[in-house]
């Protein structure tokens, strides 16, 4: 069955980066919170993702990032996010991954500068062979205005062999369907969507680039269970469960609740960066109240 | 889920403190929670999950249904009443030394030696706080490269000494800052911007019982009876993390610096902190109130073509104490013993 052997398993989680208190990255915090990770759930992690923060960690500090993660959980459960609207940079940052040794890479459409649909391609294909680490492209209309369209991303899964997988978060599930109805068994699609997990497993998804798994792992990779071992009705309830939950978590900017959560559960993983703002009083108490109600200690 | 009848003697003390905030924390599937502790606390309230326990005078009597009894009141009153806890068909987990050595009783890192539960008689021991932060550092590598001896150095916080000690040094500090002497209630010497060696006895070796117990502990936790061990425990003005130098000399070649790393970070409760560019080592400040311990300063020993030094800091009451003794509880329901 198609997506039953997903290379970086079925949930894999797109963790918030620690901070103390004055601001500099916490890696201590980021160590025990990737082991506690692991230990709920996910299957893999994406270190340096927009769910991190990665616009507003320097390039140091995301190297220095990967080298701790790796050396705690090691390279397979680590994709490096390298993603950026300047393909140098972007090649820069996979050989920085590269060189702290994570397994793989994530690569966000180039956002803003709306490139077309060749100069994805090219993009997408220098940054691949920039290393021999296997890359995940991630397609965002929502936040990068461009759609990486199918046709493209046939293109690139057939022509650099890298290119291994998808994160597809358009929402558009004609468009997951003509990815699988044209790529290779082994060519992975990942929901970049909390929302649509269910439905791109329908498909022969593979899994999830989630950030409610932060909160909610075990309960996504029940889903996950479920569903290829065959028990759709109760995958789907498992499913509908976490809809209130992956809600409230995008309530106000991610990754704010998700650090909120994560707090109120007992991980010191700080507060974010600006611009983004933490959650008020107000907005913190909406969150704890739907982890409440969806039986969870906080 | 299956639930558990919990008795904690000892309830009113730092560490039995500690395991209560676990237990609520953490959700441990408790059908019941008996408070105990000597008759001069009877009367007190322990606020749990939002509701006012009473703390109950410790007898033989205390067991009663009880399927897991923590004891943490120290060694006399563990040897008085653990085996009634016994007779009355709990599993007992010992934070005291009383019975660490006996060898019907397993003494026991989660992390390192888990299996050795399975041996139990109905007593578990808990080993001491310097031992169990040494050999979250020691055992990741002794699996993987045989240790042939050990010389460890510690600094070791007042919160080894219990609640009372902790103040003692905050109270000496202000005093001390205030310019008066310092008050010397707990510790035998002024705790507060001093050092000294670790305040239990000094037997004719010249070996004080922390320093013994680290040597035959370690030995017993890792089934090395040869494994040599040297160590001088030293008490520092911290609060509640210890830390320890380590010189570990391997049976075979040492393993590499990057080696080593890789196994230390890989292992479960341990953080590697090892930047040296950033000259950011493991401290006890940002061990304390932390699950896993913090192992750096890795380098080959310029001395001997055999050895590693490393230095490691880890929370004396958490993986010291109630945290190692509540992931026991957590161990006996993963493996079926209770």
């Amino acid at each position: 069955m198609r997506g039953m052997q997903p290379r970086w398993g079925y949930v894999v989680t797109a963790m918030v980066t620690p901070f103390q208190v004055h601001g500099a990255i916490d890696f201590v915090e980021a160590v025990a919170l990737a082991k506690w990770l692991l230990d709920n759930s996910s299957d893999a992690l994406v270190i340096n993702g927009t769910t991190g923060e990665s616009p507003t960690t320097s390039r140091e500090e995301k190297a220095a990032l990967v080298k701790v993660i790796v050396e705690a959980i090691g390279a397979e459960k680590v994709i490096a996010g390298v993603g950026g609207n300047n393909t140098a940079e972007v090649i820069e940052a996979a050989h920085d991954a590269k060189a702290a040794g994570a397994g793989a890479l994530l690569a966000v459409v180039p956002y803003y500068n709306k490139p077309s649909q060749e100069g994805l391609y090219q993009h997408f294909k220098a940054v691949a062979s920039a290393t021999e680490l296997p890359l995940m492209l991630y397609n965002v209309p929502g936040r990068t205005i461009t759609n990486l369209e199918p046709a493209t991303v046939i293109r690139l899964a057939t022509d650099c062999p890298t290119i291994v997988a998808i994160k597809e978060a358009s929402a558009n599930l004609q468009q997951v369907g003509e990815i699988l109805l044209n790529t290779s068994e082994s060519f992975d699609v990942y929901s970049g969507d909390d929302g649509t997990i269910l439905s791109t497993l329908a498909l022969g998804g593979a899994g999830v680039v989630s950030v409610i798994s932060h909160v909610i792992g075990p309960e996504l990779q029940a889903v996950h269970q479920a569903w290829f071992a065959g028990n759709q009705a109760e995958a789907a309830e498992l499913f509908l469960r976490t809809l209130p939950v992956a809600k409230v978590m995008f309530s106000v900017p991610s990754p704010a609740p998700t650090k909120c959560a994560l707090r109120a559960f007992g991980l010191n993983v700080g507060k974010v960066r600006l611009p983004l703002v933490d959650c008020t009083e107000h907005e913190t108490e909406s969150i704890l109240s739907v982890l409440r109600e969806h039986g969870l200690s906080v | 889920m299956k639930q558990y009848h919990v008795a904690l003697a000892g309830a009113t003390g730092a560490v039995g403190a500690e395991f209560l905030k676990l237990l609520e924390e953490r959700d441990f599937p408790l059908a019941s929670l008996t408070l105990l502790a000597s008759a001069r606390s009877v009367g007190k309230t322990i606020t749990f999950k939002g509701k006012e326990l009473p703390v109950t005078e410790l007898t033989e009597d205390s067991f009663k249904g009880c399927d897991i009894a923590f004891f943490s009141a120290g060694g006399g009153r563990s040897k008085q009443y653990a085996q009634a806890a016994v007779k009355a068909g709990a599993v007992v987990i010992d934070n005291s030394s009383a019975f660490r050595m006996d060898p019907d009783v397993p003494l026991i890192v989660p992390e390192v030696n888990p299996d050795d539960v399975l041996a139990h008689k109905g007593i578990i021991a808990n080993p001491n706080c310097s031992t169990i932060i040494l050999l979250m550092a020691l055992a990741p590598l002794h699996r993987l490269w045989p240790v042939k001896r050990v010389v460890v150095s510690t600094y070791q916080a007042a919160s080894g000494a219990g609640a009372a000690a902790m103040r003692e040094l905050e109270v000496q500090a202000g005093e001390l800052l205030a310019g008066k002497p310092p008050t010397k209630e707990i510790f035998p010497h002024q705790v507060a911007f001093n050092l000294f060696s670790h305040n239990t006895a000094i037997n004719e070796t010249g070996y004080n019982e922390e320093e013994l117990k680290m040597v035959k502990e370690t030995r017993k936790i890792l089934h090395a009876p040869e494994l040599a061990l040297t160590a001088t425990c030293i008490r520092v003005p911290v609060l509640r993390a210890h830390s320890e130098s380590v010189n570990i000399e391997f049976v075979g070649a040492r393993p590499t610096v990057n080696e080593a790393r890789a196994a230390l970070a890989a292992f479960p409760g341990v953080i590697l902190v090892d930047d040296r560019e950033g000259n950011n080592f493991p401290m006890p400040i940002d061990a304390t109130g932390r699950d896993e311990c913090l192992v750096g300063r890795i380098r080959e020993d310029l001395s001997h073509p055999n050895a590693l030094d490393l230095f490691v800091a880890g929370d004396q009451i958490l993986k010291g104490a109630a945290l190692n003794g509540y992931q026991i509880a957590e161990l006996l329901i993963q493996r079926g013993v209770i």
